[in-house]
């Protein structure tokens, strides 16, 4: 057990996602186990077909004990019910329903899921409020977790 | 300590709902979990409230400073111990104590994080392993319930990659129990990141247990709830507290039997009540026992076990 945890999920993870990334999935900068950004398509047949966007995951030393930090990060932050403008998603896998079981590959799979069911491009209606409040790290925040449809 | 402070409800186009006074961490509805679902942060425009920092920065206190006075498995104490909690307690307790200690002699104390009944398991049940010299059944068996919790974990539709480094640090740690002296397992069960790969190991096993005999527990879930969605928010989320169906889940897919002492306040009776959980095989090895109290899980030991060597 030379490598600690995180760091041997990590390669793993890394690997297999160059190896066989999720759909629209792709790996734009990963040379530490702090900071990845990945690469992040709309779906065809979506509302967001022909769109990309970038991702930020952030690992602390207790992944995947403890959850990634994860934002959309560059200019085009998604334009979504559940995703601010700051880049901050509401996904409670994310915050208190993580599960170590959970891998960057199938947040990227419940991202896409997420976009892919929209019907309405619209930011969250507290938008406003929250970006101005909210800290840099959307695993500070306090989420009230409402509805799953959008 | 959480308590639910949201309402389930679609998202107004007007500013978020206030929550209740006292919210200051949220918890979501029961039944919402892996597909994405939306939410407000919460806002409170009325009254001076916490910074999400200042909370989390409590929040970490309050770990910390219950690491410090707890490790995640303690050295184990004689019974005397639980009486001394309860000496200004209710004669209930002090006479069921009492009466436990005819038949009980040590305790060992396992962290109230949530985790506590996993850990107790597999601290009690790895201990049993390796303090049975002249017993090496114990240890093969045990050896290949785990490997074989390998496949079970597959059938359930976990990903390897995704349980892999848990399954093999628990394997490990059980393959050289057998050479560890018991403080070297007391060691090895403090480590936090050996500590909670078991725990998180277990977890999983309980989980793709129930995952693959739904049909038998599907019935206990509450209304609507998936089985799915039960094991993913309750069984392998981390520090999620277990239920009774998770003690089933873990017997039967462990082949290890445990009783569970129930230490409660009630009135009517001076003995401790004791519940067995038994696997469907014939048991192999005396029951592990568990003293519970409500919300929490530790070890008991058994006069009659005759287990020599314990720290």
């Amino acid at each position: 057990m030379a490598k600690p945890m995180f760091a041997r999920r990590l390669s793993k993870e890394l690997k297999d996602l160059a190896m066989n990334p999720p759909a629209g999935v792709d790996i734009i900068d990963a040379n530490d186990f702090k900071v990845w950004k990945l690469g992040l398509a709309g779906a065809p047949g979506t509302l967001y077909e022909g769109e990309k966007f970038q991702l930020e995951f952030s690992f602390g030393p207790n992944y995947p004990l403890e959850s990634p930090q994860v934002i959309f990060v560059g200019d085009n932050v998604p334009i979504h019910p559940h995703i601010y403008s700051n880049g901050h998603i509401c996904l409670d896998v994310l915050y208190n329903h993580w599960s170590p079981v959970q891998t960057v590959a199938s947040i990227c799979l419940s991202l896409q899921s997420m976009l892919s069911s929209c019907t309405s491009k619209e930011r969250p209606p507290d938008n406003a409020t929250y970006v101005k409040t909210a800290k840099a790290n959307p695993k500070h925040t306090s989420w009230a977790f409402h509805d799953d449809t959008v | 300590m959480h308590q639910p402070t949201s309402t389930p409800g679609s998202l107004a186009p007007t500013a978020a709902t206030p929550p209740p006074t006292d919210a200051s961490t949220a918890v979501p509805p029961i039944g919402q979990q892996v597909i994405p679902s939306g939410a407000t942060p919460q806002q409170n425009q009325d009254e001076v409230q916490l910074t999400d920092e200042q909370i989390l920065s409590q929040m970490q206190a309050i770990k910390d400073e219950e690491a410090n006075a707890h490790p995640l498995v303690d050295v184990s104490v004689d019974l005397t111990e639980l009486a001394m909690e309860y000496e200004n307690g209710s004669a209930a307790f002090r006479n069921k104590i009492m009466n436990l200690a005819d038949t009980h002699d040590r305790m060992r104390r396992s962290r109230g994080d949530g985790n506590c009944f996993y850990r107790a398991f597999a601290f009690a049940w790895f201990e049993r392993v390796m303090l049975a010299k002249g017993k090496p059944e114990l240890h093969t068996n045990a050896v290949k319930v785990i490997e074989e919790s390998k496949d079970l974990l597959i059938a359930a539709q976990f990903e390897l990659l995704a349980f892999e480094d848990f399954y093999l640090v628990t394997l490990e740690t059980l393959q050289n129990v057998v050479h560890f002296t018991p403080e070297e397992l007391l060691s090895t069960f403090q480590n936090d990141e050996v500590s909670n790969s078991i725990v998180m190991h277990f977890r999983l096993v309980a989980s793709a247990f129930l995952k693959t005999h739904q049909e038998d527990y599907a019935p206990f879930l509450e209304f609507g709830q998936t089985m799915e969605e039960y094991c993913s928010m309750h069984v392998e989320a981390m520090g999620r507290e277990s239920e009774e169906m998770m003690l089933i889940a873990l017997t039967k897919a462990t082949h290890v039997s445990i009783e569970v002492a129930y230490l409660s306040g009630n009135e009517n009776a001076d003995q401790v009540n004791f519940l067995p959980f038994l696997p469907d095989t014939a048991p192999y090895m005396p029951p592990l026992v568990l003293l519970y109290r409500p919300g929490h899980y530790d070890i008991l030991y058994r006069k009659s076990h005759c287990l020599e060597g314990v720290v």
